[in-house]
Formats: structure tokens, sequence, C-alpha cells
């Protein structure tokens, strides 16, 4: 596989939110504006991105039996760093976010991919994979959010262009559904596309 | 080395202990780093819904006024020693996202100021409208003593977001309780300030004799 489709399969292809369909319960729950979608996914991609640099580096040296929790460890001191650094520079996100920052150490990307790919390839493959994936991620969140703030509150990353009152339930939890539903359909037929192209 | 398929107990151990070690002090290390700019930033954002809910003021003290099982921060304006206002931190759980935390800033009389939220988690284009004019700004020369701080629906005198009853409800409830601490703190405290709390005192006596009526 070369480098830069190990980057770009994040995108599309095996896009974690959209293809795999992991780490539902942040995608459904702050995506209710464009930016709040933005800022999880790069919380996101901050994690899974160290935590594959350093799970590849150190992966020879922990024992199979005990890898999980070893990973673990890694995942949550790396989340709790983040959460350090977001309560000091970015605080308003912080706050937005809420709980769902610190429920990253659960997101199943983060350990899906220490397991599926850092615990077997080299550090440069991967934090290409991280950051691929944690982009994929990104742009599902905004791309989701974003859909859900036009419609329910007309504005787009917090600009307003509709004076009023929006489609309340797209800012609520049937819109979160039935948006991601459209989107997967989309996303599946893109990478369908994408796969004939390839053969 | 350390066998990665048959490793002894000590090696499991040991590794765990190493890579639980590592990562604390790599946790340690940022929140030391963090620590001073965290609560500079929380300070500063205290300082700034404390400025939004008082008059002009030089000094605060603070103090903690119990009202049964509830417990009210309380923020006790001054200026050149004279007590010019109070504003009181209340919180419930009511919110629809759970907790709500607002600080309400009185004038000496017992007249709201202002109010200013310092946790609202809602949801964004409806409970989270409680920020904009429309609904946070009736709380402006709000006078408790003569109005009802109860939604409308309820039989007060407050205006909720439409389609945001609950939101709603718990704002004015934080208010509500802002007001009874005051209330309590007024009432019950023995006077050691100036001629400013004692006028307030004897207002808020008047008002509760009011209430009975």
């Amino acid at each position: 596989m070369s480098k830069l489709s190990i980057l770009t399969k994040g995108l599309i292809k095996e896009n974690p939110a959209l293809i795999l369909i992991l780490g539902m319960c942040p995608t459904l729950g702050v995506t209710s504006s464009a930016i709040n979608g933005l800022g999880m996914g790069l919380a996101t991609t901050f994690v899974i991105l160290l935590s594959n640099v350093i799970i590849s580096i150190i992966k020879n040296l922990i024992p199979d039996n005990v890898h999980i929790p070893a990973y673990i460890v890694v995942i949550a001191s790396l989340v709790t760093i983040l959460q350090q650094l977001m309560a000091a520079y970015l605080p308003a996100l912080n706050e937005s976010l809420g709980l769902f920052i610190p429920l990253i150490v659960v997101n199943c990307i983060v350990l899906g991919r220490a397991e599926a790919f850092a615990s077997k390839n080299g550090v440069v493959d991967s934090a290409l994979d991280g950051l691929g994936m944690g982009l994929g991620f990104t742009l599902a969140l905004t791309v989701l959010g974003a859909i859900r703030e036009v419609l329910g509150s007309g504005s787009i990353f917090n600009l307003k262009f509709y004076e009023g009152d929006g489609i309340i339930g797209f800012v609520l939890a049937p819109g979160a559904f039935l948006v991601l539903g459209y989107l997967v359909a989309v996303t599946k037929k893109l990478s369908k596309k994408f796969d004939k192209k390839e053969e | 080395m350390i066998d990665k398929k048959n490793p002894t107990i000590v090696q499991m151990i040991a590794v765990l202990l190493v890579v639980a070690a590592v990562c604390s002090a790599g946790v340690a290390a940022v929140y030391a780093m963090t620590k001073d700019t965290i609560a500079e930033t929380n300070a500063k954002k205290l300082q700034q819904s404390l400025s939004e809910v008082l008059p002009e003021y030089d000094q605060t003290d603070t103090l903690t006024i119990k009202v049964g099982d509830d417990k009210a921060f309380c923020y006790v304006a001054k200026k050149g020693g004279n007590t010019v206002g109070y504003a009181i931190k209340t919180s419930n759980m009511n919110g629809y996202n759970g907790l709500v935390e607002v600080l309400t800033g009185f004038d000496k009389d017992g007249k709201i100021i202002n109010t200013s939220a310092t946790v609202l988690n809602e949801t964004p284009g409806l409970g989270q409208k409680a920020l904009e004019p429309k609904f946070a700004d009736q709380f402006k020369g709000f006078e408790p003593s003569k109005k009802t701080l109860k939604v409308k629906k309820d039989g007060g005198d407050v205006d909720a977001i439409s389609a945001a009853t609950i939101t709603s409800r718990a704002y004015t409830l934080a208010v509500q309780q802002a007001f009874n601490a005051l209330q309590s703190h007024l009432g019950n405290k023995v006077d050691t300030h100036s001629g400013a709390t004692s006028s307030a005192n004897k207002n808020a006596d008047e008002r509760e004799i009011d209430n009975d009526k």
C-alpha cells in the first residue's frame, strides 16, 4: 500500500464514521453545529495520531497478554492531556463539547486503529493512518454538523443567514440519525465508485 | 528481553508498571504546565460575569449562604467600603441537559441588575437561546419582590423561550434560588456592615411582610 493511500483511505473508502460505523456516540451527540463537529473531530484526530505513533513505537516491548491495558493507559493519558490543554487554551470549545472529550478514551476508532494498524506497522505508516482516520472522522462530523446546523438553526459555523427558527428536529437527536443515514448511503455509493476505478 | 508470546508474570507486571509510570509523568507534566493558564482563564471568566451583573465596584467579599439543603455562593460587591450589590451563583439540575448555573446580580435593595449563565449546555437553537437578549434581558431590572419569578405557564412573569420551557424553568429557578439566598442572607445576618446593608436589611424585612399579606 502506498503512503498516500494509507493517508487517504480514511477519508472516504474506510471512513471510520460513515463506512466502518465506529464512534457513533460523539458522531450523533455533538454534531448539532458545524463548529462542534469540527472541534470534536480535530480533538479525536489529535488522540488517534499520537496514540498510533506511541503504540507503534512501543509495540515490540508489550507482551501480547497485556497489550490492551497498556494501550488503554496510553490512550487515556493522551485524552487527559488533551482535556487539560483544551481547558487552558480553548475553554469555550471545551465547555460546549463537555463530557464527549473524556469519552474519546472509549471511542472504538482509537483502540481500533491501535489494534488493527499501529500494532503491526511502522511509525511513519501508523502516523499517516492515524492522521487519515482522524481527518476522515473530522470530515464526517463537520459535514453532519453543517447539514444539521443549516437545516436546524439557519446558520453555518455560527454565521446566521436566515432569521427566525430552523427545523428544530434537525438539531435534536432524530435529525442526527436521519442525516447520518443519508450520509452513510452517499458515502457507500462514492466508495463503490472509487473501488471500481481502482480495479 | 521481553518475550512477546509467552511472557513471565514479572515481565507483564514490569511492562504495565513502566507504561503507567511514564504516562502518569506525562499527564503530571502537562498539568503543571497548564495549571496556571486554566486558573487564569477561570478567574477572567468569573470577573467578566461579575462585571456583567454588578454595578461598578472596587472589591468583592465572598461568602456561602445556606438555604435548606442548597448552598449559594455570594459575592458582595463594595465600593469605597459601602455595599453596592450582590452577585449570587446558584445552580440546579433541572436543565434539559442537567446542570444550569446562573450568576444573578442584585443591587442593594434586592432588585435584579442582570443575570449571566455560567454553565448552560442546552440544545443549540433551543435551550441555548436563553443566552439571547430576548430571554435574558427580561431579568434586567426585575423586582422579585413585586413580580413572580416563574415562567408564564406556571403563573409567573417570565416569558419562556418558545419550545424550550424546561430550560426557561431551570434558568428562572436558579434566579429564584439566588433571590431566596439573598433574602435569607439579609434577613438572618447580624449586621456588621455599613449603613447600606442595614437599609437593604430593612427593605428585605418589609418585603417579607408584603409577601405575607
